[in-house]
C-alpha cells in the first residue's frame, strides 16, 4: 500500500450554521498529482486551510506525513509548500527578497532563491519590484515560493485562476513538471474541470462540503452510466425488444440508446441477433469526464 | 525571535510611508519655531525660558493630534503588510509561530513610534539652535518629558495595533485613530480625562508648566496596564483566529 501523504479523518469545519466541510476522508498518496475538485464554495479552500492550521477544524483530524497538523504543525509546514487561493507577495519588495523571506524562515542556504526562480523562469526578473509584475508572474512567484527548499509536499489553490489562456497553459504545463523536477507530491485544487483533467492523475471531487469520489482519473471516468448507441432493423421492433428486456432505451436520429449504470455489451448484441435483428453498429459512448461530474454533483457545474 | 524580526524589518523597505511618518515631528517643529519667531515678545517677554517656549510650541498640535494619528498610520501599515494580497494566508502556512509574529510586529510599530519621538527630541534641539536660543538647552527636560509622552501613549498604540490586526480593511483602525483623536484636547481639559485614553499624551507633554507628573502618576500606572490588557486580549484573539 502506498505511503499517505495526507489523510483526513471526519475532517468537519462549521461557521456557525453553515457547514463548509463535511466528514472528510482525504488520502493523498505519496507521488500523486491529486486535483482536488468542486464548484465555488465547495469546501475545496477551506478543506486546504486546516491542512495548514490557517483555520482549525471543529471536528476530525487532518495528518499529513502520518502526523496531526494541530501538533506538530512547524515540523510539518517545514515540508509543505503551498499558495492558498491566490500568490502572496510583499509588492514594495523584488522577487528576490519576497524568496529571501522564505529563505531566511526555512533557514536554507541562498543559492535555494536561484533554483526556485530558474524552475518558474524568474531569474530575468529576480531584481524587480513585484508590483511590477503581471499577474502571470506573481502566480510564477507564489509557485516558487511554495517550491523554495526541496518541500515534499505542494498544496496549489486555484493556481490558475485569473491568468488569460496562455498564462493558464504555462502555469499547467509548469505544475505537470513539479512531480518530475522536485520530487513532490502535488495537491492542486481548482473548479475548473478540464484544468485538472490534464493535470491530475488522482482525483478528489468535493461537493457541499462532501467528499463525493477519490480515487484516479481512470475511475472516475468509469463512475456512473454508461451509454450503447445501436443501429438496428427494423428499428422500431428493436427498441420495443429491448425495452421487454428492461432496458432503458431512447430513440434519437435513427439509433437507439441504452443508458444503465452495469451493462454487458456482447450481451445485448447476442440477444439482438438471436432475435433476428440486423445488428449494423453498436458502440459503447465513453462519458466525458464532465458528464460524470455532472452527473455526481447533480448538475451543476464547475 | 532575531530571524523574524529581521524578517519584519525587511519588509518594510521601501516603504515610503514609513519615511513620511517618522520624519513628520520635523515639521511640527519647524510650525512650532516659527509661530514662536512671529509672537517671540508674547511668549518671552515676560522672561519665560524661550526653551521652554519652543517645547510647548512644537509639542501642542503635535501631542494632541499628529502623535496618535501617526500612532494610527504606523499601526496599520503593520498590518497592512499581510492583511494585502493575501499574505497572512502565505505567512502562517509557513513553519513560524504565530505568537512571535503577533509580538515582534508590535515590538517594531512601538520601535517606530519611538523613533519618531527621538526625532521630535532632535528637531527641538537643532531648531533652538538655529534659533540662537541663548539659555543652556534643558536636555532633561527635553528628553524625559518626550519620554513620559511615549510611555503615555501605550494604551493608544495597543488599541490601533490590536484593531488594525483585527480588521482586514485599513479604514476601520485608521478611522478610529483619527476619531478619537479630534476630541481628545476637549476631554483633557475636563475631569474625565483619565477615562480616555488619547488624553494621556497631551496630559505627560503639557500637563503643567514642564512638571512630567503634575496631573498625575496614575497615567504612569494605567498605561502600561491597559497596554498589557489591550495587548493580550488581542494576542489570545489572534492565535485561535481562523485565517480565512
Amino acid at each position: 500500500m502506498s505511503e499517505l501523504v495526507i489523510e483526513t479523518k471526519g475532517l468537519t469545519k462549521e461557521f456557525g450554521s453553515l457547514t463548509a466541510v463535511k466528514d472528510l476522508n482525504l488520502k493523498v498518496k505519496k507521488g500523486a498529482l491529486y486535483g482536488f475538485l468542486g464548484a465555488n464554495g465547495a469546501g475545496k479552500s477551506t478543506t486546504i486551510r486546516m491542512l495548514l492550521d490557517l483555520v482549525k477544524p471543529t471536528r476530525g483530524n487532518a495528518y499529513l506525513f502520518n502526523k496531526d497538523i494541530r501538533y506538530h504543525r512547524k515540523e510539518i509546514l517545514r515540508k509543505v509548500g503551498a499558495m492558498v487561493e491566490s500568490p502572496s507577495y510583499y509588492e514594495n519588495l523584488t522577487a528576490y527578497e519576497n524568496l529571501e523571506i522564505i529563505r531566511r524562515i526555512l533557514k536554507l542556504e541562498r543559492k535555494e532563491i536561484d533554483k526556485a526562480l530558474e524552475i518558474v523562469n524568474l531569474s530575468k526578473w529576480k531584481d524587480k519590484r513585484v508590483k511590477t509584475f503581471s499577474l502571470g508572474m506573481k502566480q510564477r512567484l507564489g509557485i516558487a515560493q511554495a517550491l523554495m527548499g526541496d518541500r515534499e509536499l505542494l498544496i496549489l489553490d486555484e493556481p490558475t485562476n485569473g491568468l488569460d489562456p496562455a498564462g493558464v497553459r504555462e502555469i499547467r504545463n509548469l505544475i505537470i513538471s513539479l512531480p518530475e523536477i522536485t520530487g513532490a507530491t502535488v495537491l492542486i485544487s481548482s473548479h475548473i474541470l478540464s484544468e485538472i483533467e490534464l493535470i491530475a492523475d488522482h482525483v478528489g471531487i468535493i461537493h457541499n462540503g462532501k467528499l463525493l469520489f477519490q480515487g484516479t482519473l481512470e475511475e472516475l471516468k468509469e463512475m456512473g452510466n454508461r451509454e450503447i448507441a445501436i443501429k438496428a432493423q427494423p428499428l422500431l421492433e428493436a427498441e420495443k425488444f429491448l425495452r421487454n428486456k428492461g432496458y432503458d432505451v431512447e430513440m434519437r436520429e435513427g439509433r437507439l440508446y441504452i443508458t444503465a449504470e452495469r451493462i454487458n455489451i456482447e450481451e445485448v448484441n447476442r440477444e439482438m441477433v438471436l432475435e433476428g435483428f440486423g445488428v449494423s453498429h453498436l458502440s459503447e459512448n465513453k462519458k466525458k469526464l464532465e458528464e460524470v461530474f455532472l452527473q455526481m454533483t447533480g448538475g451543476i457545474e464547475g | 525571535m532575531r530571524n523574524i524580526f529581521g524578517i519584519e524589518i525587511l519588509k518594510l523597505k521601501n516603504s515610503k510611508a514609513l519615511w513620511i511618518v517618522t520624519l513628520a515631528p520635523i515639521f511640527m517643529v519647524v510650525q512650532g519655531a516659527l509661530n514662536l519667531m512671529r509672537y517671540y515678545d508674547l511668549f518671552t517677554g515676560q522672561g519665560q525660558n524661550v526653551w521652554e517656549q519652543l517645547y510647548s510650541q512644537s509639542m501642542i498640535f503635535y501631542v494632541s493630534i499628529l502623535l496618535p494619528i501617526l500612532i494610527s498610520i504606523v499601526m496599520t501599515l503593520i498590518a497592512r503588510i499581510e492583511n494585502t494580497n493575501n499574505n497572512w494566508k502565505h505567512y502562517l502556512s509557513l513553519p513560524i509561530d504565530r505568537e512571535k509574529v503577533y509580538g515582534i510586529k508590535f515590538i517594531i510599530g512601538c520601535m517606530l513610534v519611538f523613533i519618531n519621538i527621538l526625532v521630535l527630541i532632535s528637531s527641538i534641539i537643532i531648531a533652538g539652535k538655529i534659533l540662537g536660543i541663548e539659555e543652556s538647552i534643558p536636555y532633561m527636560d527635553l528628553l524625559t518629558k518626550p519620554m513620559a509622552t511615549y510611555i503615555a501613549a501605550f494604551p493608544i498604540m495597543a488599541i490601533l495595533y490590536v484593531s488594525s490586526i483585527g480588521f482586514a480593511h485599513m479604514a476601520i483602525p485608521l478611522g478610529i485613530g483619527i476619531g478619537l483623536t479630534l476630541p481628545a484636547m476637549i476631554v483633557a481639559n475636563s475631569k474625565f480625562w483619565i477615562f480616555y485614553p488619547w488624553t494621556y499624551p497631551i496630559m505627560a507633554a503639557l500637563g503643567g508648566d514642564m512638571e512630567i507628573f503634575n496631573k498625575g502618576n496614575i497615567i504612569y500606572i494605567v498605561s502600561p496596564m491597559l497596554l498589557i490588557l489591550v495587548f493580550s486580549f488581542g494576542y489570545k484573539r489572534f492565535l485561535k483566529r481562523d485565517i480565512i
